[in-house]
């Protein structure tokens, strides 16, 4: 079986594929694919952070590092999830570290060439950034289920 | 008993033969249960004389009071309705419903014999006659039927009362469940200054008649039963629009008047108590000191008790407001899902047993003042 | 209409069924599996349940306890209660041991609607001890494995050491089901997912949404955001079913205890059609 093209994935994934044909197409058009292999970094907490990633398929985790406690693993990501927002709406430095649990494929948009692409052409960059902010909402509740700790009362 | 209607005709019952009803039914077996006097008010308890009926007495109701007065008349139905009602003869307050016993081989599960007591009731009003169709549904209409309740009112005999007068509570006009008795009944009276106009209303009641000393009625005892019923229906004040109620109801869970009326109730549990269709109860183990032969003993319960909705990782309606929402959203809205009819026959008790007053017929209106309610068919967060 | 019980209604409701226990598993801290046996051989023929369904687990001077039922219907002679220590019954249920003798009533309730699933996709959504319900539907969907399409169970808890049967999840994984599990608090050892199961959802692959059943059992909450995933990825309402959780104390629709709206969840329920209690799930204090 052939590999997908960016083009195609892009019409699957959950971040792109209520998008125009037009705007996936602009979008691969800056798009890398990218390969991780268990163990992968892809952003380092507190390292600056140059490239959005969008997953394709396979699982990225995200730890914080906690004194005493070492590396916490707050959430892991699949297919259609994005990673390392605070390359386009943060000040570049990378809140968590994402790593590849395993065969990973991922689709990185470099910083620069996003920002370029949504500020130059509104009908490109409204649309994407709306995803954005969705993907950023669905973030957000299931970070509240988490800390809703739903199944507190059938722990010991 | 049967309730099937006859083509039986009204006929004339003398004041002085109404003992020889009360006889006939003992005779034949029942308990006869009537209306009497007791701690300055009218209840129900087992009768075996007319002279334990409340002659010449009446109660004036209103919010949050019940009162007995003399009458200036030898009536002996000459009242309304007061705290008691039929359900505690039919889903009595407290019942064994099983037991166990430990033997060697290991725990032996029983139910207990039905009761076999033939309960015959004097004085059903027709608000009370709707009250036990209702519980009918209730206890019997589903795919499980309560053996206890099922057997009791297998057994029983009611003779019916029609109402002369109506309290400033009453509002069965509204819940078209009265005051006139129509159905469900064996017997029923209309009481006037000397005797009773008495209709049989099933085959067990036409068989009663034909043994009592009834005299053919004329046309100016007809016309004075219709006056006195008649009287019921003029005396009526209060009413409930229940146009529409369910969904007005449901619509507005969130209604600000919820959480006024919370702050006033007491969550007393009187309304349910003295409410004739509330059917909620609890079941507790009551073991010998061995913990070797234990009944399960079924107590009537409240949705106004916070324990009612209680689960292990929390109760459900946490505060008054929502369990008074519970109640009167189950009696008059839910009620209509469950058992295809109103949980409320009209009788003001829950009214008049309120010791804050709180009248449902207000708090239904005021609900009822924004008709605009939201639809909660969507589901979809604001 | 959900499907109803298959066995007559009990002459008397009331009257329970000695029950004997024949062996006892733990399963995690403070649940374990209790295979009961009928004393009564007339019993044990006549005995069948739905996926879904519950019984009243009774210990004579303790009380009653609505426990959903574990095993596989199919399974004559089987019958498994996977019961979380959480008050007087269940409390006292776990300091007995194998051969003691109690009392049951049933089985109640409303089931998983397994003749609707088959003919497409599955996917269930469930959470911690909300898997127990599950697990007939689970071994009813295998049964009938061929009838259906993709398989998929979702299931979280709070960590690791919260996921219930996790030595069987290798077997339902080889009969076809996929198995994706999450924990919303990883710890050291844990190498699989982290974060909530609706989660899960959002990302899985769904390819026929309007011919997928999706069957919830688990915290109110996470069943109402599991579904309004499900919806927003084009599953229709009325093929997302919910397992609700109430006081129950006769299970069968006399006491009043465990109404929710028009339905009683003894008899209309616990299985209850999503769209038919959603506009109440999120009322507070209902």
């Amino acid at each position: 079986m052939a590999q997908p093209t960016i083009t195609e994935q892009l019409a699957k994934l959950q971040f792109t594929k209520d998008l125009s044909e037009l705007t996936r197409t602009a979008l691969a058009g800056i798009a890398q694919q990218r390969t991780l292999i268990a163990g992968d970094i892809v952003c380092r907490e507190g390292q600056s952070s140059r490239e959005l990633f969008l997953i394709a398929s396979g699982h990225v985790a995200l730890d914080m590092f906690v004194p005493g406690r070492g590396q916490v693993r707050i959430l892991t990501l699949g297919p259609g999830e994005v990673l390392a927002w605070s390359s386009i709406v943060g000040n570049h430095g990378s809140t968590a570290t994402g790593t590849a649990v395993e065969e990973t494929h991922v689709i990185a948009f470099r910083d620069e060439e996003f920002m370029q692409l949504c500020q130059s052409n509104h009908d490109v960059g409204y649309p994407v950034m709306r995803e954005l902010a969705k993907a950023i909402s669905r973030r957000l509740v299931s970070t509240r289920l988490q800390l809703l700790d739903l199944f507190a009362h059938e722990s010991a | 008993m049967s309730t099937e209607t006859t083509t039986e005709t009204e006929v004339f019952l003398p004041k002085a033969e109404l003992q020889s009803l009360i006889d006939c039914l003992l005779g034949d077996g029942f308990t006869v249960v009537g209306p009497t006097v007791d701690q300055d008010a009218i209840v129900y308890g087992e009768i075996s004389s007319v002279d334990a009926l409340p002659r010449g007495w009446t109660d004036r109701q209103e919010a949050a009071k019940y009162r007995l007065e003399r009458r200036d008349d030898d009536a002996l139905f000459g009242f309304v309705v007061g705290p008691h009602s039929w359900k505690k003869y039919l889903f009595p307050p407290l019942t064994t419903l099983a037991s166990a016993q430990k033997t060697d081989d290991g725990w032996q599960m029983r139910t207990p014999e039905p009761d076999s007591t033939k309960y015959a009731f004097l004085g059903v009003r027709a608000c009370e006659l709707a009250a036990i169709g209702i519980q009918d549904r209730v206890f019997t209409g589903g795919p499980y039927v309560d053996p206890v309740y099922d057997t009791r009112r297998k057994n029983a005999f009611i003779i019916a009362v029609n109402c002369t007068q109506a309290a400033p509570t009453c509002f069965c006009s509204s819940m078209n469940t009265g005051p006139q008795c129509s159905s469900g009944f064996d017997l029923a009276l209309t009481e006037l200054a000397d005797g009773f106009v008495i209709e049989a209303g099933s085959d067990a009641g036409s068989s009663v008649l034909v043994r009592l000393a009834t005299q053919p009625i004329s046309t100016e005892q007809t016309s004075q039963a219709d006056a006195a019923r008649q009287q019921a229906v003029d005396q009526q004040t209060k009413q409930l629009d229940t146009a529409n109620i369910r969904d007005v109801l449901l619509g507005n869970l969130e209604h600000p008047r919820w959480q006024e009326v919370g702050a006033k109730c007491l969550g007393c549990t009187n309304c349910t108590m003295v409410c004739p269709t509330c059917f909620c109860s609890s079941v507790e183990e009551v073991s010998d000191l061995a913990g070797e032969n234990v009944e399960r003993q079924r107590h009537w319960d409240s949705c106004f008790n916070l324990s009612f909705s209680y689960m292990s990782h929390g109760t459900t309606r946490n505060t008054i407001t929502h369990r008074y929402r519970q109640w009167l959203t189950h009696k008059l809205a839910s009620w209509h899902d469950q058992f295809g009819t109103s949980g409320c026959v009209g009788c003001g008790r829950c009214i008049t047993w309120c010791p804050v007053g709180i009248d449902l017929t207000e708090e239904v209106a005021a609900i009822r003042g924004n008709e605009d309610y939201c639809d909660l068919t969507t589901g979809e967060e604001a | 209409m959900n499907p109803v019980s298959p066995c007559l209604p009990n002459a008397d409701p009331w009257l329970a069924h000695t029950v004997r226990i024949a062996s006892i598993t733990d399963e995690i801290q403070d649940v374990a599996t209790y295979r009961l046996e009928f004393v009564d051989a007339a019993i044990a023929d006549e005995f069948s349940f739905l996926p879904g369904q519950f019984n009243m687990l009774y210990l004579p001077g303790v009380g009653e306890a609505a426990i959903s039922i574990s095993s596989d219907p199919q399974q004559r002679g089987v019958l498994d209660h996977t019961v979380r220590v959480a008050g007087n019954v269940t409390g006292e249920l776990a300091r007995l041991n194998a051969g003691a003798t109690f009392g049951l009533r049933g089985p109640f309730g409303s089931a998983w609607p397994i003749d609707e699933c088959v003919g497409g996709d599955v996917v269930i959504v469930t959470g911690g001890i909300g898997l127990a319900p599950l697990r007939p539907a689970i071994h009813e969907l295998l049964n009938r494995r061929d009838e259906c399409g993709q398989l998929t169970l979702l299931y979280g808890a709070r960590e690791p050491s919260g996921l219930l049967y996790t030595n069987e999840f290798d077997d339902w994984r080889q009969r076809g089901f996929d198995v994706a599990v999450t924990v919303d608090r990883g710890t050291d050892a844990w190498k699989g997912n982290v974060g909530v199961v609706p989660q899960l959802l959002d990302r899985m692959p769904l390819e026929n949404p309007e011919q997928t059943t999706v069957l919830c059992c688990g915290p109110e909450v996470m069943m109402w955001f599991a579904a309004r995933s499900a919806l927003g990825r084009g599953v229709p309402a009325e093929r997302i079913w919910v397992s609700l959780e109430r006081n129950m104390n006769c299970a069968i629709g006399l006491c009043g205890h465990c109404q929710f709206g028009p339905s009683f969840i003894c008899k209309d329920g616990p299985v209850l059609r999503y769209d038919q209690v959603a506009p109440l799930l999120r009322v507070e204090g209902f």
